[in-house]
């Protein structure tokens, strides 16, 4: 369908230029028409034990819509582009979203890039912690493995001169973290109150924020520097009536499921200098990511590295095999949200190289000192070409209790979902 | 595109004779000198294309009678300075759509590979050895749709066959830097030094996959380029189809079209 449609494209510009007719010609015949896509999927979570809130549920279930459109005009100069996402959950109104996660207009010219609108933007490299990644505020309520992002809305002058890539961004409407509500789970024992958010910013969501992120490769040697100053994406908590709160997991974990007693996001003004990069050797894929910055406690430093190693066509079988291991360091005390200050985890992705695209990741993570950690899974094939099935599933040790993340110790949970492609 | 690692060998410019005309290939040399004069006067025919953009469907099959179709985009671009860039990105089917693949070729040392998984944004480095690994499940490698530079492999001229009712060289390429293989053995037809088929013999020795390319078609009046090409594995008995369509040259593409930063807008 569309190799004809790009045949019709050429020959039409062909004939233009046989006859000597000034037309604009694309002079990559790719189609210059909206292309849209969307997705449905249906999922649903089940939880193996109850929770400490009665208000809360051992089963949920949510449907998930998405669909992304753009076009590319002026030669592939310009584009535009559009992707919605949506979210409703049948039994926690806080995991609801509505969410514009692109929607810019993008002019490429020799050199640099200019774009204007809502977009997402990833930095960094290593697997299970993303510390330097600040653009997008993450959809918490999505999943709690930070991999699910908001759109942020941004001004990006990115320039590529003959020595590396610059990006320049300019930030403004914040966007808040999506937390479960109090009937919602993945959360600790007090329900979080996003709608009592606090800022330290006087203009609040208004705030702008900016950032810059160089990166650059020397042959095996990728590497960026980044630095963001402006609202934190992660906030601590205060007890939602403002009392700032002593992270002290213990304390938090014994205090009264009360109806009204909760905690609230406080997003403080930052600056962080970050730092990523990644060195390739032989089958070895080194990763490192660090970041340097303040918070209203202080300064903080925190850092996370390791490999990846994989075993191709693993003992014959055509499955590749990739063995992930990382450390994890933070100078901040743990708190719901910062639970990597000492940990190690171990993991490894299976590709199976099939017909159906069968993939399985499985990540271990322990605290070096607490114990605490958790074991998570993911698994995803397809079926057919229209249908995507995946497993995901993670179980939380508590440790000594001593770990925050000794919080989410009864929310081990399994999900399943199934994908529709349209 | 799979040019790729065969760009070099494939483009030539139409109705050149045959080894009259290579410089330096001669019966009083050595088989290493014919080869490499074979290979060169094959890289110089291939010379000036600028850039091509082309569609293409990749088949795979696994041996049991089952197929799937996958349609993408490729992208090259010729550099003088340094190795060709590659870029080929999936449109179909929906759940690999976007995903997209980079290859920086260098001409001195291996290929810098990245690609990029749109589902969670991120651009992933292929570490060189693991460049045996399949290319999206198919029985193509990341190395097959490297760069094939001239300097990849030192060559071995093993005599004339017939391939196809063509006259060919016969030709062996043992590879210099990180492959997954131990040697290839290339058939190049004499009259255009197009490819025509090049065995591939894993880092035990053994025969691992055959690949056939076929239905060469001359673009710009200079360039040939096959657009079927199929890859049979004989260990596993998949084999992979990749076939061409809309070829485009000079399209006008530059260097941040390949830059690992354009990953992220392809679909």
């Amino acid at each position: 369908m569309r190799a004809t449609l790009n045949v019709k494209r050429y020959a039409t510009c062909a004939s233009a230029l046989l006859i000597g007719v000034a037309t604009a010609c694309p002079a990559d015949a790719e189609s210059t028409d909206w292309r849209w896509q969307g997705e449905i999927t249906a999922q649903a979570r089940w939880f193996t034990e109850s929770s400490f809130d009665p208000r809360q549920d051992r089963r949920d279930f949510a449907l998930l819509g998405q669909i992304e459109g753009f076009r590319d005009f002026n030669n592939r100069k310009d584009r535009v582009a559009l992707k919605l996402r949506g979210r409703a959950d049948d039994r926690d109104a806080e995991r609801n979203l509505t969410d514009v996660t692109e929607l810019y207009w993008r002019r490429r010219w020799r050199g640099g890039e200019l774009l204007v609108g809502v977009n997402q933007e990833f930095w960094g490299t290593t697997e299970a912690l993303h510390l330097v990644d600040v653009i997008n505020q993450t959809d918490f309520a999505g999943s709690p493995d930070g991999e699910d992002k908001l759109g942020q809305p941004m001004i990006r002058l990115s320039l590529s001169p003959e020595w590396g890539n610059w990006d320049f961004y300019v930030l403004p409407g914040f966007r808040e973290r999506t937390f479960p509500g109090s009937r919602g789970r993945l959360r600790g024992p007090l329900p979080i109150f996003a709608d009592a958010a606090r800022y330290e910013a006087s203009e609040q969501q208004d705030h702008i924020d900016v950032a810059v992120r160089f990166n650059h490769y020397i042959g095996p040697v990728e590497f960026a520097l980044s630095h963001f100053s402006g609202t934190s994406r992660l906030p601590l908590f205060t007890l939602a009536d403002g009392t700032p709160l002593e992270v002290a997991p213990g304390a938090i974990g014994a205090l009264p499921p009360g109806i009204d007693l909760g905690i609230a996001p406080l997003y403080f003004l930052t600056d962080q200098t970050g730092f990523d990069g990644t060195l390739v050797s032989g089958g070895w894929l080194w990763k490192l990511e660090a970041i340097r910055g303040r918070d209203p406690r202080g300064r903080f430093n925190a850092a996370t590295g390791g490999f990846e190693y994989t075993f191709t066509g693993f003992a014959g079988s055509g499955i590749d095999v990739g063995v992930i291991v990382e450390y994890q360091y933070d100078s901040r005390p743990t708190d719901l949200l910062i639970t990597s200050n000492d940990d190690w985890v171990a993991g490894a992705r299976l590709a199976f190289n099939d017909f159906s695209g069968s993939e399985l990741l499985i990540l271990a993570s322990t605290d070096a000192e607490t114990r605490a950690g958790v074991i998570s899974l993911e698994a995803s094939r397809r079926f057919g070409s229209q249908w995507k099935g995946a497993l995901e599933a993670r179980y939380f040790s508590a440790g000594d209790g001593t770990d925050a993340l000794s919080l989410f110790s009864q929310e081990d949970y399994w999900q399943f979902s199934l994908t529709r492609f349209f | 595109m799979i040019t790729l690692a065969l760009a070099a060998l494939l483009v030539l410019p139409a109705g050149v004779a045959g080894a009259a005309d290579i410089a330096g290939f001669s019966p009083d040399r050595s088989p290493e000198e014919n080869g490499r004069a074979i290979a060169e006067e094959a890289d110089r025919r291939g010379e000036g294309f600028g850039d091509t953009s082309a569609a293409l469907s990749m088949t795979l099959f696994d041996g049991r009678g089952n197929s799937v179709t996958r349609a993408m985009r490729s992208r090259t671009l010729e550099r003088t300075d340094d190795g060709d860039r590659t870029l080929l990105f999936f449109e179909d089917p929906a759940d690999v759509r976007g995903t997209a693949f980079l290859t920086h070729g260098h001409p001195d040392r291996d290929d810098d590979q990245w690609l990029y998984l749109p589902a969670v944004k991120r651009v992933k480095r292929i570490a060189s050895r693991n460049r045996s690994g399949a290319f999206m499940s198919s029985e193509f490698s990341y190395e097959d749709l490297g760069n094939d530079d001239i300097e990849k492999y030192r060559y071995r001229y093993l005599g004339d066959e017939t391939i196809d009712g063509k006259d060919a060289y016969k030709l062996e390429r043992l590879p210099v830097g990180t492959s997954g293989y131990s040697r290839q053995v290339a058939w190049l037809d004499q009259q255009h030094l197009r490819i025509l088929k090049i065995d591939y013999y894993d880092r035990a020795g053994a025969l691992l996959k055959t690949l056939s390319a076929e239905r060469h078609e001359l673009y710009e009046n200079r360039f040939w380029r096959a657009l079927r090409m199929e890859m049979n594995n004989h260990q596993t008995g998949r084999r992979t189809v990749l076939e061409w369509a809309d070829y485009v040259f000079g399209s006008g593409l530059d260097a941040r079209d390949f830059e690992r930063e354009a990953l992220r807008d392809l679909r």
